[in-house]
């Protein structure tokens, strides 16, 4: 059978069930004896492995047959558990979790058979003796159970035995037939619907075991047994069933015994029921379940998977009807009475649109915060540190462009702070701490931002080190730091190389570093910065704009160029005398409410020619961290819903541009990146 | 059979004629409003917007040697794809598509020098005319690299 259709869905799935194993790990390491937890992983590993089985990537589905083993003797209190165990185990998540990345990146699994991990898994069963007894104990028990639903008698419901009974009367046939589905099923409840919709052409379903909902819902192993009231032999039942693909054992039983005993019971009380009435009784009850059945599950799960790619589709045509819509608000329709009114209407309806289709693209930044637990467990063994991790704000949703991106200076971010930010427990303690470190994880929105906070309860940064570094490695002079106020010198651990870590770990302080973390962060339209106070701990601040593809932006004349400001940078705009612009180190600034604030003139950094000297000029304050900067402009043309689109791979690396937009007219307005400006 | 034979669409750039492979070739537009782009390199022209879509526009004089030249009623925009990027280039007038033989393209004299033969793929004969084949591939390379 082929399988390439469905492995997008593994993946996805994959990657889905192994965040939850590890979720689930993490929550079993905390209370070893929590049996639903157990449960949980052991279902979770199993659907995994039945999963990867049935892909066919036979070394995954071994690896996961090993840890599953390890998780039944756990389950079965054969074994109690414990850190060294969840090591383990864990070691198998990484394990798998290439895998899927492997499949993911060449469809096929890799030679890797982790043959260490896997006798490491043997030999925790084996420390515990019999071994091999157990294994096969709990396989066979597996498939004990599941023989047992193959042959299982199914007890009929009085009405339904009922049912069957008028139809032997009316000469018709009714079995028992027991449907097991192939270990290759990839999609087992369609195959079902199928094997269903089979029986159905044949005649009248009475009875399914499971129901036909849990079917439905997949809550099934691989087999399922029904009662069917037909015309058909056992021999055309059981060769009609078997044409379907993916179909390993059909048996068909016929069930008169047990109805015709309960004939007799039963017959006072049906007696009057005609063979038509029945049968529309029957009809009813299946009406009736067919559909009662989708509104139960309506309320287990109401999302759809939909392909990012369509997404994007949608939103750019959003993108072109609000494109259309400022075009039109640029035609003079007075003479037409409802123009205005039209207007107005398609502005509120876009608008609507527009945030729908944004809404669609939010997620929460659980999807990678849900990852760090674990990661901080992993660093906390590792360095010998004490380190709890408490996140907020999980529910707080991005754009799902930000949240692919936002992972790796998180990551980054976390590591730092468990890394260099904490003390060990033995230094804590010297400082009065708990030998506990704490890190913690915010994340909350703020108008049009995304605030994520990463503070430590830390040494902090070491502001005389900095400076010393920052001397030697002549990211800045003597005279320079004399004027920096020491929040300003801490914000150097942001320039390039600069790392104040004296041992280079694995981890982290490699010298590449907290630059990184910026330029990632500026290049999703966002900004960091760092507070910290020696000896209580640091804080990073990353904050990220909320959506990428439409802002509110100032549009700006500079010389004969119409140039876009995104509105989230401005603090406000001034008009200022030229007799106010004062000269300090031939840096022009000008002083604003009590605030020093210098001057850039756009239309030399941009290459364009000065316009018209007039008495006075304006001014766009523009605030980034704690700093303000003034950008001197020729003229202001208004605020606009502007919809951000890229420049294109060549031209991607030109630093003052973070894109273009297309205004009404189809003029294309380039779009400053204000972040790099400053 | 298609093998051996590729169509090319001739324009003229500074009244000589050019041709680029019309697989590679999207649309052809009349020239429009280019946005300049600060900071970039002097082939590029600018952006325009083609449908919704930036496209950057080059400067092929300026790649070629040639004098600028005002845009007019002729100017028109060819927007190639390569590398699955759109990217477009100013010609003065857009003549014709012709079909050449493969065998037929001669690799290019590089007379004294002044051409830089990383841009021009070859040259075919058609109709009694001489047409130099743009590498495109290499001319917005280089474009992008200055």
């Amino acid at each position: 059978m082929n399988v390439d259709q469905y492995l997008g869905i593994f993946v996805t799935e994959s990657h889905e069930n192994l965040q939850n194993l590890n979720t689930q790990l993490l929550r079993l390491e905390q209370n070893v004896e929590d049996v639903d937890t157990i449960n949980e992983i052991f279902r979770v590993a199993h659907t995994l492995k039945g999963m990867s089985g049935s892909m066919r990537f036979l070394k995954m589905q071994k690896l996961t047959h090993a840890a599953e083993n390890v998780l039944s003797e756990i389950r079965e209190g054969n074994i109690q558990c414990n850190s060294d165990i969840l090591d383990v185990l864990f070691k198998c998540m990484d394990a798998l979790e290439t895998y899927i990345e492997t499949i993911e990146n060449t469809n096929e699994e890799g030679h890797e058979e982790y043959v260490e991990l896997i006798s490491e898994l043997q030999a925790i069963i084996t420390k515990k003796g019999n071994v091999s007894d157990d294994d096969s104990k709990v396989k066979n028990k597996n498939n004990d159970s599941k023989e047992k639903c193959n042959t299982m008698k199914m007890e009929l419901e009085s009405s339904q035995k009922m049912v069957a009974r008028k139809a032997i009367e009316q000469g018709l046939n009714v079995f028992q037939v027991n449907v097991k589905l192939s270990d290759q099923c990839v999609l087992k409840a369609p195959r079902a619907f199928i094997v269903f919709k089979e029986f159905e052409s044949m005649g009248e379903l009475v009875k399914s075991v499971p129901s036909v909902k849990d079917i439905e819902d997949e809550r099934f192993e691989d087999s399922f047994g029904v009662v069917l009231i037909t015309k058909e032999t056992i021999e055309e039942v059981k060769r009609k069933i078997e044409n379907i693909s993916d179909i390993q054992e059909v048996k068909v039983e016929p069930v008169v015994e047990d109805i015709s005993k309960d004939n007799t019971e039963e017959q006072p009380s049906n007696a009057v029921a005609t063979p038509r009435a029945t049968e529309s009784q029957n009809n009813d009850a299946k009406r009736k379940a067919a559909s009662t059945t989708p509104s139960a599950t309506n309320n287990v799960a109401k999302t759809v998977r939909v392909n990012i790619d369509r997404l994007d589709t949608l939103m750019n045509l959003v993108s072109e009807l609000i494109i259309v819509k400022t075009q039109l608000e640029g035609i003079d329709g007075s003479n037409h009475p409802n123009y205005t009114d039209s207007i107005e209407y398609l502005e509120r309806v876009s608008s609507s649109l527009h945030d729908a289709v944004m809404k669609v693209r939010m997620v929460p930044v659980e999807n990678v915060f849900n990852r760090f637990p674990r990661m901080i467990r992993d660093i906390a063994r590792k360095l010998d540190k004490d380190i709890e991790l408490v996140m907020t704000g999980e529910e707080t949703e991005l754009d799902r462009t930000v949240v692919d991106e936002i992972g790796e200076p998180l990551i980054h971010l976390l590591r730092n702070a468990a890394d260099h930010g904490l003390e060990t427990k033995e230094e804590r303690k010297a400082a009065g701490k708990t030998s506990k470190g704490q890190i913690r994880l915010e994340a909350y929105q703020d108008g049009n931002n995304v605030i994520i906070e990463v503070s430590d309860d830390g040494k902090g940064i070491d502001v005389n080190r900095i400076k010393e570094k920052a001397l030697k490695n002549g990211a800045i002079t003597q005279d320079e730091l004399a004027t920096m106020t020491e929040q300003e010198i801490i914000q150097l651990i942001f320039r390039p190389s600069f790392s104040t870590a004296e041992v280079v770990s694995d981890l982290s302080g490699r010298g590449v570093g907290l630059d990184v973390v910026k330029s990632k962060i500026s290049t999703l339209g966002g900004s960091v910065e760092v507070r910290s106070e020696f000896g209580k701990g640091s804080t990073f601040l990353v904050k990220l704009p909320l959506t990428l593809a439409i802002i509110q932006a100032l549009m700006v004349n500079i010389d004969t160029e119409k140039y876009a400001i995104p509105l989230s940078n401005i603090q406000t705009i001034e008009t200022v005398n030229r007799t106010d612009i004062e000269h300090l180190q031939n840096q022009e600034v000008i002083v604003l409410r009590g605030e020093v604030i210098p001057l850039v003139r756009l239309n030399n950094l941009l290459e364009l020619n000065e316009a018209n000297e007039s008495e006075n000029v304006m001014v766009v304050i523009v605030k980034k961290g704690d700093r303000y900067v003034g950008f001197i402009i020729d003229s202001l043309i208004g605020q606009q819903e502007i919809v951000v689109k890229s420049l294109g791979r060549h031209l991607n690396n030109i630093d003052m541009i973070v894109g273009a937009t297309i205004l009404g007219n189809g003029e294309v307005t380039l779009i400053l990146d204000i972040n790099r400006l400053v | 059979m298609e093998d051996s034979k590729i169509q090319l669409v001739n324009f003229l750039i500074n009244e000589q004629l050019y041709g680029i492979n019309i697989k590679d070739v999207q649309i052809i537009e009349r020239i429009k409003l280019i946005t300049k782009v600060p900071k970039a390199s002097p082939a590029v022209r600018g952006v325009l917007n083609l449908r919704g879509e930036i496209i950057p526009v080059l400067n092929v004089r300026e790649q070629l040697n040639f004098p600028e030249k005002e845009d007019d009623d002729h100017t028109r925009v060819v927007i190639v794809l390569i590398d699955d990027e759109k990217t477009g280039i100013v010609v003065d007038e857009v003549k014709e598509v012709v079909e050449v033989q493969t065998n037929a393209i001669e690799a290019a004299p590089n007379t004294h020098g002044t051409v830089n033969t990383n841009h021009i793929m070859g040259i075919a004969k058609t109709n009694g005319k001489i047409v130099s084949v743009l590498n495109m591939k290499n001319l917005i390379e280089d474009a992008f690299a200055l």
